[in-house]
């Protein structure tokens, strides 16, 4: 079965982002802001909805913000 | 905390308080009776009253993760009930046999349906609260 550990770039993305909080991103992809620590923790992949959502936020490809570890 | 965080120690409490009471009342009334403290269990059923207020409007209540979480926090409830079930059920049966008894106390039938029951919402609301406390360990600002 393949490897399927899925890490992303958020918390570099949001400090880009005029150091956008936790909160705000949490707010703008409508969830909570113990989700997007988890996302950034690497302890939870989100669905393919909400990585989409969570890409527009900071008006990148899906790509740009998440990526197979085994890729990286 | 979510919302199901906050139902899962509502129900650890709950049991707390059933299982302080039963401890108490034994030397009281004796450890059959005092078996009845387990109704305050179904105090739980009140959990979904729970209900954390947000501070703002823009702020979700519940997400896909939660869904996860309570999703797989079932499915494991579920199956270590399922287990108790069958144990509460066939051990008695296997000793009432070697016993050569031929029938079985009526008591046992509210003991199986309520040790599984408490096992499901028990199981349920500890691995609630491991799968959030896992997940939130690192990472907040």
């Amino acid at each position: 079965m393949a490897k399927n550990d899925v890490s992303n770039h958020i918390r570099r993305l949001r400090f880009d982002h005029e150091e956008m909080t936790q909160q705000e991103l949490a707010s703008r992809v409508g969830v909570t802001r113990q989700t997007i620590i988890a996302m950034e923790a690497g302890k939870y992949s989100p669905s393919l909805g909400l990585a989409f959502r969570i890409a527009r936020a900071f008006g990148k490809g899906v790509e740009e913000v998440f990526f197979l570890e085994d890729e990286s | 905390m979510s919302r199901h965080q906050q139902q899962a120690w509502f129900i650890v409490g709950v049991f707390v308080l059933s299982m302080s009471v039963f401890v108490a009342l034994i030397p009281v009334i004796g450890f059959h009776v005092a078996l009845g403290a387990f109704g305050l269990f179904g105090l739980a059923g009140l959990a979904p009253l729970m209900c954390r207020k947000r501070s703002s409007p823009d702020e979700a209540d519940v997400d896909e993760r939660d869904s996860a979480i309570l999703v797989k926090a079932t499915m494991i409830a579920g199956i270590a009930a399922f287990e108790v079930c069958v144990l509460a059920c066939m051990v008695p049966w296997f000793i009432y046999m070697f016993r050569g008894e031929e029938s079985i106390s009526i008591h046992m039938l509210p003991f199986v349906v309520f040790i599984s029951g408490i096992t499901f919402w028990l199981i349920r609301a500890i691995v609630t609260l491991v799968l959030y406390g896992r997940e939130a360990s690192c990472g907040k600002e």
